[in-house]
């Protein structure tokens, strides 16, 4: 359709940094002004990561940062002018790292789910 | 008037190992350049200097230098300006040629490589396209510039990047873009949207503080930005 | 040795454009340039362009026609009027195309291509891209040039033209950034070299305008025509000449002198300040020799009526140079003006499609004189001349390129120069004279502008010339202090420095010789016109004891000459 190259990244970036202010925004508020779990307690977590709502939003959360993360990473070791198959490769090793940390942060997020 | 001191960057690739700063005590004069003083060394005190120089009116860019810790063009910065010493070197992160002559192959291969010409499929009429004022005056701070690469020395994506198109060639590409008569939209935006192009503008503005012409290269590198991904979204 | 089929030596407008036409016709062109194109002197161009296209309301029924008597007077009739027809005919297509090619000219509020008045039209004719015309239009064809991908040896200087038995086989080139010499040998060669005003002290031109181009020419053989026409610009800055365009006074600046009085009034009682530029520059002088200037040097040029924004918007340049180089800025106080050095009517002698006295030796723009602006170029002129001429020559070179039988074995010559030279060269660097070049230089600009310059007369002018004799043979003892090859700006200047001496001793001899005063060149011995006995061109031809002079008759189609009153 068209040979620009990197226009979504850039727009992903912008994007996922607005996402993100959102995103943190309801974080944060829902730790300290609305939180179900009362406390850094074991028990307060555990509480807190049973409600769907605030998984949904955390999961968004890491979603996100990860992407605007090492989209960013990304960025910074492109402006190094490497060669366009190192590119490639660079984009395929992140793209694993964050689904990989993202599969991991999933699990740690519903872990009380089933409880 | 006071004397004055001349510091300049001195490399000759043929024989000098590494650069070096030579000092000329001068005498000022009101109203005197940096260009000027230049000519002084050179015809007076040292004919090795070589520099570039051509209109002395701050129009053809052949004399942009970095004087006194900025981009300045030699011809139109006053001695006055800058105090009793002068620092002169090249343009830097550029090859030096020699002294404060530098290689300005890269900028201008860049430059070109955007198309940097009106790009239409459609005959042109007999008479002259017509042009509102308005869409004239929308491009008129774009089309002054004199090419003098203060630009591409100044960016921190151009010293890490040797392959990033730089902030003139960007910004003349969207000058083409921004142009009513220009038909190469989407041939300019797939040369220029890509890793080595646009996306490596950080809009750290050093391009904008470094222009002696003062024009807002960051402003229309961001145009050009924006008019690529409203192409991805179906815009036009 | 570097082969080409057509060389341009040139990279300004008139350079450019002659490449782009001879590119166009498939040919294997190169072009060779002292500096980056766009460095080259047209970048410096300020008011305009002129073709009759009749844009302005009050101009509506301009013509062709019109723009040619405009030209032919202006010319103090000594232009060659059938040439002049061809200039101002093209002139619409020319800029058209330029504008085809993306040149961002103003705009009028339909749109279409806006155009001022400029000295000595009678409408307003004259195209422009604010007061950066010359910007515009350079790096328009220079990026023309690169969508044809020309080739371009930049930052080499052409230092001598090889010609034999009448016949143009190649140039020799300087490398200024190694220092080397190399042959260029050629079907064709076209010069668009520029002017030589650098001649002259309080010039207006680029410093790098040294009339290198017609020096080379004229020691090859061919003559200069008309050189002793040197047109100063009655604008520009008091402090270090750079041009304050004419475009100011056509948008309306007053000239004023320290009684605070238009004074053009007594000279030009209907142009006023929008007379031509050889009238308008001499009552500029007379009012500061007579004691009506200020600091016995300048007179203001006002603008502050027009307003702030009429200036921001038409003349932007004009108020960056007032306070970047005067310390002023017009739109609350007045700039310091005072005639300089502009332009050199004269150049290598050619016709109307370049071609010169050697078969497959072209030349356009400045350099040329084909002669469409005869004694006084009006405004806006030359311009034109350059994209006119520039394409009229490519057409004819590549022609001529591919109607040859077959090439010349030029090898044998172009070798023998490049050794000469390249001897010349080393006997240079390796003189230990006593004469520093630069001084030479200055006291050449001097003497020409104090004697050869506005005002004219016998006695001075012979004085000038014993003078300039002087400065040859003391240039023959010249010492260059750095004997490096790379990028040795003192050797480039040195070698530049004779053919300057040149160029002032043809004018100083055409000067003595012309026993009238027309445009440009006015004698206070000689103060009227003489259609009978110097109506024609001079021309100048080298020898090794100076010009040898010889005249020829202009053309003249329909306008006769009559008195100029403005
Ligand atoms: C300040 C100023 C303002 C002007 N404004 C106007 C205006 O508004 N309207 C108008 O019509 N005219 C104007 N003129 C006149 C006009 O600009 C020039 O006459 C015209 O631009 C000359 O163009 P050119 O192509 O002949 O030469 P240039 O533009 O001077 O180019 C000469 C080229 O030749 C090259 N060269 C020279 N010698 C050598 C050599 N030995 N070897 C290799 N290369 C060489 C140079 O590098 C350069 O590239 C103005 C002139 C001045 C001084």
């Amino acid at each position: 359709m068209n040979g620009m190259k990197g226009v979504w990244a850039w727009l992903g970036q912008r994007v996922s940094g607005v996402v993100l202010v959102f995103l943190l925004g309801i974080h944060l508020w829902v730790l300290h002004f609305v939180d179900p779990g009362a406390g850094v307690v074991f028990q307060g977590v555990a509480i807190r990561l049973r409600s769907v709502f605030f998984i949904v939003v955390d999961l968004a959360l890491l979603a996100f940062s990860l992407y605007h993360g090492l989209n960013g990473l990304r960025t910074v070791i492109l402006d190094y002018s490497i060669s366009e198959k190192a590119a490639r490769k660079l984009t395929w090793v992140l793209t694993a790292v964050g689904v990989a940390a993202f599969v991991y942060g999933a699990l740690g997020l519903m872990a009380f789910l089933s409880v | 008037m006071q004397k004055i001191t001349l510091n300049v960057y001195r490399f000759d690739p043929d024989l000098d190992q590494e650069p070096y700063w030579k000092s000329y005590e001068l005498p000022g004069r009101e109203g005197v350049t940096v260009l000027e003083v230049l000519f002084e060394v050179l015809e007076h005190h040292d004919g090795s200097l070589a520099f570039r120089y051509s209109c002395r009116e701050a129009i053809c860019g052949a004399c942009a230098m970095y004087i006194n810790g900025s981009h300045r063009l030699a011809c139109k910065t006053q001695v006055s300006h800058l105090g009793r010493v002068l620092w002169v070197s090249p343009l830097p992160h550029m090859r030096v040629i020699k002294d404060l002559v530098v290689d300005m192959d890269p900028f201008f291969e860049k430059y070109k490589l955007i198309k940097p010409y009106l790009l239409s499929n459609s005959k042109p009429p007999e008479k002259e396209r017509y042009q509102s004022p308005d869409e004239r005056r929308y491009i008129d701070e774009m089309i002054s510039c004199i090419l003098c690469g203060s630009c591409y020395s100044s960016c921190p994506s151009v010293w890490t990047g040797e392959h990033y198109l730089g902030p003139a060639a960007l910004m003349w590409a969207y000058r083409f873009t921004a142009d009513g008569r220009d038909e190469g939209d989407a041939e300019r935006l797939n040369l220029t949207a890509q890793e080595g192009g646009l996306w490596r503008c950080h809009t750290i503005f050093n391009c904008t503080e470094a222009c002696p012409k003062n024009i807002n290269l960051t402003h229309s590198i961001q145009q050009l930005k924006k008019k690529a991904a409203a192409r991805v979204l179906g815009g036009k | 040795m570097i082969y080409h089929q057509v060389v341009v030596v040139g990279g300004g407008l008139a350079g450019l454009r002659a490449a782009i036409q001879a590119v166009e016709t498939q040919l294997d062109v190169a072009v060779i340039s002292r500096v980056h194109p766009v460095r080259s002197h047209s970048v410096a161009a300020q008011g305009g362009i002129n073709a009759a296209l009749g844009n302005a309301p009050e101009g509506a029924d301009d013509s062709p026609e019109k723009h040619a008597f405009d030209t032919i007077k202006g010319s103090d009739y000594l232009a060659d009027q059938d040439a002049v027809e061809i200039m101002t005919r093209e002139a619409p297509e020319r800029v058209i195309e330029m504008e085809h090619w993306g040149c961002p000219f103003s705009r009028t509020d339909e749109g279409r291509i806006a155009q001022r008045p400029f000295g000595g039209a009678g409408y307003p004719r004259t195209c422009y891209a604010s007061d950066k015309t010359g910007h515009a239009l350079l790096h328009t064809v220079y990026q023309q040039c690169l969508k044809q991908d020309v080739k371009v040896y930049e930052e080499w200087s052409v230092v001598r033209l090889v010609i034999e038995d009448g016949e143009c086989l190649g140039v020799i080139a300087l490398n200024l950034v190694t220092g080397e010499l190399e042959a260029f040998q050629a079907e064709a060669v076209i010069f668009g070299t520029g002017g030589a005003g650098r001649v002259y002290n309080n010039s207006s031109n680029n410093i790098i305008n040294t009339g290198s181009g017609m020096a080379i020419a004229y020691k090859a053989g061919i003559p200069l025509k008309d050189l002793e026409f040197v047109q100063f610009h009655p604008t520009t800055l008091a402090t270090n000449n750079v041009l304050v365009t004419e475009g100011a006074r056509g948008e309306g600046g007053y000239l004023v002198n320290n009684k605070g009085e238009r004074f053009m009034k007594r000279y030009a009682p209907n142009a006023m300040e929008l007379g031509p530029r050889d009238i308008v520059a001499r009552s500029i002088q007379t009012e500061i020799n007579e004691g009506r200037g200020f600091e016995g040097r300048y007179v203001h040029l006002d603008l502050r009526h027009l307003g702030r924004e009429r200036i921001l918007e038409r003349l932007p340049a004009i108020r960056d140079i007032a306070i970047s180089f005067a310390g002023v800025d017009p739109i609350s106080e007045p700039i310091p003006v005072q005639p300089g050095q502009h332009y050199f009517m004269g150049g290598i002698d050619c016709n109307s499609d370049g071609e010169t006295r050697a078969t497959g030796f072209f030349a356009a723009g400045e350099c040329a004189c084909v002669s469409v602006h005869g004694a006084n170029r009006l405004g806006g002129n030359s311009l034109l001349e350059t994209i006119v001429f520039g394409k009229r020559a490519g057409d004819k070179a590549a022609a001529y390129v591919k109607g040859k039988e077959k090439t010349r074995a030029g090898g044998k010559a172009l070798a023998a120069a490049l050794r000469e030279t390249e001897a010349e060269i080393d006997q240079l660097l390796g003189a230990d004279g006593e004469e520093n070049p630069a001084d030479l230089r200055d006291e050449m600009r001097r003497v020409m502008f104090e004697k050869v310059g506005l005002f004219r007369e016998e006695k001075q002018m012979k004085e000038a010339l014993e003078k300039i004799r002087e400065l040859k043979d003391r240039a023959k003892r010249i010492r260059i202090s750095y004997k490096g090859r790379r990028y040795n700006l003192d050797l480039a200047c040195s070698l530049e420095l004779e053919g300057m001496l040149l160029m002032a001793e043809v004018i100083c001899c055409g000067a003595i010789e012309r026993k009238e005063s027309r445009g440009s060149h006015y004698r206070v011995d000689y103060r009227e016109r003489d259609d009978e006995n110097w109506l024609k061109h001079t021309l100048a031809y080298y020898t090794p004891d100076g010009p040898r002079l010889d005249f020829k008759e202009v053309t003249i189609t329909k306008y006769e000459p009559q008195a100029r009153r403005y």
